[in-house]
């Protein structure tokens, strides 16, 4: 299941983030009525239209894999229900207007096609909030024993949640975006479809980054709050301490409690965690270690998360000073490369960040309702389709990838 | 009428449309496979056409029914999961590589090997997909038990069926010779159905007795099995006489009617190895309120959005 996801995960970011984009475009098209927005929205569009598709299928497989392989959880499933019932009709919205957009462009108005391609991204966010209240349920599941179908909504991690994704998905796609145009003006410099594709691509990845870093920021300031023993595992923090220290790196030694190789900053975690640096910070003795989650595998999410997200703030910052110093979208050679070296970052602190919310809540899958291990199937049968679909999606994504480069480079050679 | 059985009519509509239409996309495929004669190309082209537009929003209808069967019955979906499990893994890889390779071979970006490869995953999992979900509906029938002559007659005959369908939708979107090819694949689809149903009811008398037995019982449950009857032999004479907007009328009917004297011989119960009376499975009535409540406002705003989506794409898309 996990693996589903972290291959779904991938292609619903796209989804949600692509139409946001692809109506900007649509937008600038309405505005100057220049032909080459409307080339850059087809040719984004074609790479939407896989994407979305194959993040469909992949979502079929997990609402099926609910019930093949987590029985014990949809004990609960009244309880989820409802966001998944808003999501399917979300989803269903989704799919009407990527029909008529994709296929229909010529046979409808401009108007009509902003009107589809807005309808289009509203839906994807939609569901991304939706299936956030499922899962802000299983962190922190507030209320559970009074049988109310807006349960998951209640949950006090769901806004932090659900704004730390959407604003994950958008910025992800921003900077893939943006690695790709810039590999292409690295490729054919003066291309001003890659120019405004840049553009476009930079002018939201510049205000996004900041705000993910606030969002983020509250986000671990609630999760230290309702879920300290996350919080801990973040951080490798073993020790229950007042101005503790926040560490940049480092290995975990569970054995041993300790934190190996790190550099620390006094104070700084107590600052992260409550926004005073003499603050007490829980340490992960404070629990019996039977709700540990994986510590050493939490911490080298979460910093690989904090790592890409930096480097994705630094870049937005050059990218700001850039722009406003030549008063025009920055093209120079150096910072081109690094965008096609950051274009992965994204998606990489996506997967990491999902990777801390899951694996900090073990040995739950309900935090403090249900236990991962008591949910699982007993069936043991269930590892063939595992790997079956595993070797599926493998071969899915390196075709996707394929497909993908030569859709962005081919009618590069075409020009 | 209860609450639970308002859900779980809910839960077959969606059943009969994604059966409708979904079930119509696969039965597309089928006939994109075995496309032959000096139109093939042609026959190739206004499958894709005729899908490509609809084929993920004709999708989210099986979705739909299994987001409602988990919220309402969450119970019945765990059974249903782990008792069906093989052919629900088949019916799962199907659809993903099914959808994928549509994408793929649509957008005109792969060089002619991959073209032809994934041109034969599109087309063998358009006849695998049907074939499982028949499994499936046969295992429910006949106590879990999906590995029996029965259950993959079922299959077969949802195949035959949602091939019947699709030559039917596609002789009305198509014209000249090429409606005539998928004329003369419909008639014999519709006959072949006719077969194969008589095989299902042979065998349905011992593998799934309790079903079989309710088929027949009671007036309403009569009617519906010889109006469906009826209805075949009257599609089939409207295809003879090339009325083909009369027979997809007649077609889209006598497929609702054949899922609906299913949903009434299953009286009400999940026939697995473990029976599941509604009312006992049924989720909390204030969670089937919601999720009722949240079925009626989605399909006031689904509702204009898909009358749209037909009428943007009326006589087929524009290649993609």
């Amino acid at each position: 299941m996990a693996i589903s996801l972290g291959f779904h995960i991938l292609f619903a970011v796209a989804g949600m983030a692509m139409p946001v984009l692809l109506l900007t475009a649509e937008l600038a098209w309405q505005r100057t009525r220049d032909p080459e927005w409307i080339e850059l929205a087809v040719r984004w569009a074609k790479g939407t239209a896989i994407l979305f598709a194959v993040g469909a299928v992949s979502g079929t497989v997990l609402s099926f894999e609910l019930g093949l392989l987590w029985p014990g959880f949809m004990e609960h499933g009244a309880l989820i229900g409802v966001p998944f019932t808003l999501e399917g009709f979300a989803f269903f919205f989704e799919a009407i207007f990527l029909g008529v957009y994709l296929y229909g462009r010529e046979r409808i108005s401009p108007g009509m096609r902003v009107f589809s391609v807005a309808a289009i991204a509203a839906s994807g966010l939609a569901s991304g909030v939706f299936v956030m209240a499922v899962n802000a349920f299983m962190q922190s599941p507030a209320g559970i024993d009074d049988p109310d179908p807006w349960i998951a909504f209640r949950s006090p991690a769901f806004p932090y949640q659900a704004v730390h994704m959407a604003l994950a998905a958008y910025l992800s796609v921003a900077f893939l975006l943006a690695g790709i145009h810039a590999a292409g003006l690295l490729r054919s410099p003066g291309s001003a479809l890659h120019r405004k594709a840049l553009k476009i691509a930079l002018a939201f990845a510049i205000p996004l980054a900041p705000l993910q870093l606030v969002s983020g920021d509250l986000s671990a300031k609630y999760v230290a709050d309702d879920q300290p023993i996350k919080f801990a595992a973040m951080e490798a923090h073993f020790r229950t301490a007042e101005r503790a220290p926040l560490h940049v790196g480092g290995l975990p030694d569970v054995e041993a409690r300790e934190l190996r190789g790190a550099l620390p900053l006094p104070g700084f975690l107590s600052f992260l965690a409550h926004g005073d640096f003499e603050s007490e910070v829980l340490g992960l003795e404070e629990f019996p270690e039977e709700l540990w989650p994986n510590v050493t595998f939490v911490h080298v999410a979460f910093e690989v998360m904090v790592v890409a997200g930096g480097a994705m703030v630094l870049a937005s910052l050059v990218a700001a000073f850039l722009w406003i110093r030549r008063r025009r979208a920055p093209e120079n050679r150096w910072f081109l490369r690094a965008l096609v070296l950051l274009a992965p970052a994204g998606l990489i602190a996506t997967e990491a960040g999902w990777m801390v919310a899951e694996v900090g809540r073990q040995p739950w899958i309900i935090r403090g309702v249900l236990r991962t291990a008591d949910a699982v199937t007993t069936n043991e049968g269930v590892i063939y389709p595992l790997v079956g679909f595993s070797l599926l999606y493998v071969l899915l994504g390196v075709s996707v990838v394929v497909l993908l480069r030569r859709h962005v480079f081919a009618a590069e050679e075409g020009r | 009428m209860t609450l639970p059985v308002v859900a779980l009519g809910l839960i077959g509509f969606a059943i009969v449309v994604y059966a409708l239409t979904g079930g119509a996309d696969f039965g597309a495929g089928v006939w994109h496979l075995l496309a032959t004669g000096p139109r093939a190309k042609d026959q190739r082209k206004a499958v894709a056409q005729a899908i490509g537009p609809v084929w993920e929003a004709n999708h989210v209808w099986i979705l739909f029914a299994l987001i409602l069967l988990f919220t309402c019955f969450p119970g019945a979906f765990v059974a249903i999961a782990s008792e069906l499990n093989v052919p629900i893994t088949l019916v799962l890889g199907g659809i993903v590589l099914r959808g994928s390779a549509f994408v793929f071979r649509s957008y005109g970006m792969l060089a002619a090997t991959g073209k032809l490869w994934w041109n034969a995953v599109f087309g063998l999992t358009s006849v695998s997909t049907p074939l499982c979900l028949g499994i499936m509906v046969g295992g429910m029938s006949a106590g879990g038990d999906w590995a029996s002559p029965f259950a993959f007659a079922v299959g077969v005959l949802a195949l035959v069926i949602f091939a019947f369908l699709a030559a039917v939708y596609l002789a009305c979107v198509t014209a000249g010779e090429l409606r005539e090819d998928f004329r003369r694949r419909a008639i014999a689809a519709g006959i072949l159905a006719g077969v194969v149903a008589v095989g299902v009811n042979l065998l349905a008398a011992d593998a799934a007795p309790r079903v079989y037995g309710n088929l027949t019982d009671g007036a309403l449950r009569k009617l519906l099995l010889f109006g469906t009857q009826a209805l075949a032999l009257g599609t089939l004479a409207a295809l003879f006489l090339r009325r083909v907007a009369i027979a997809r009328f007649g077609a889209i009917v006598q497929v609702a009617a054949i899922l609906a004297s299913w949903g009434l011989a299953m009286d009400g119960t999940l026939v697995l190895s473990e029976t599941f009376p509604i009312e006992a499975a049924a989720s909390p009535p204030e969670v089937l309120r919601t999720a009722l409540a949240i079925s009626a406002g989605g399909a006031a705003l689904l509702t204009p959005a898909l009358v749209y989506l037909m009428r943007v794409f009326r006589g087929g898309a524009s290649p993609g």
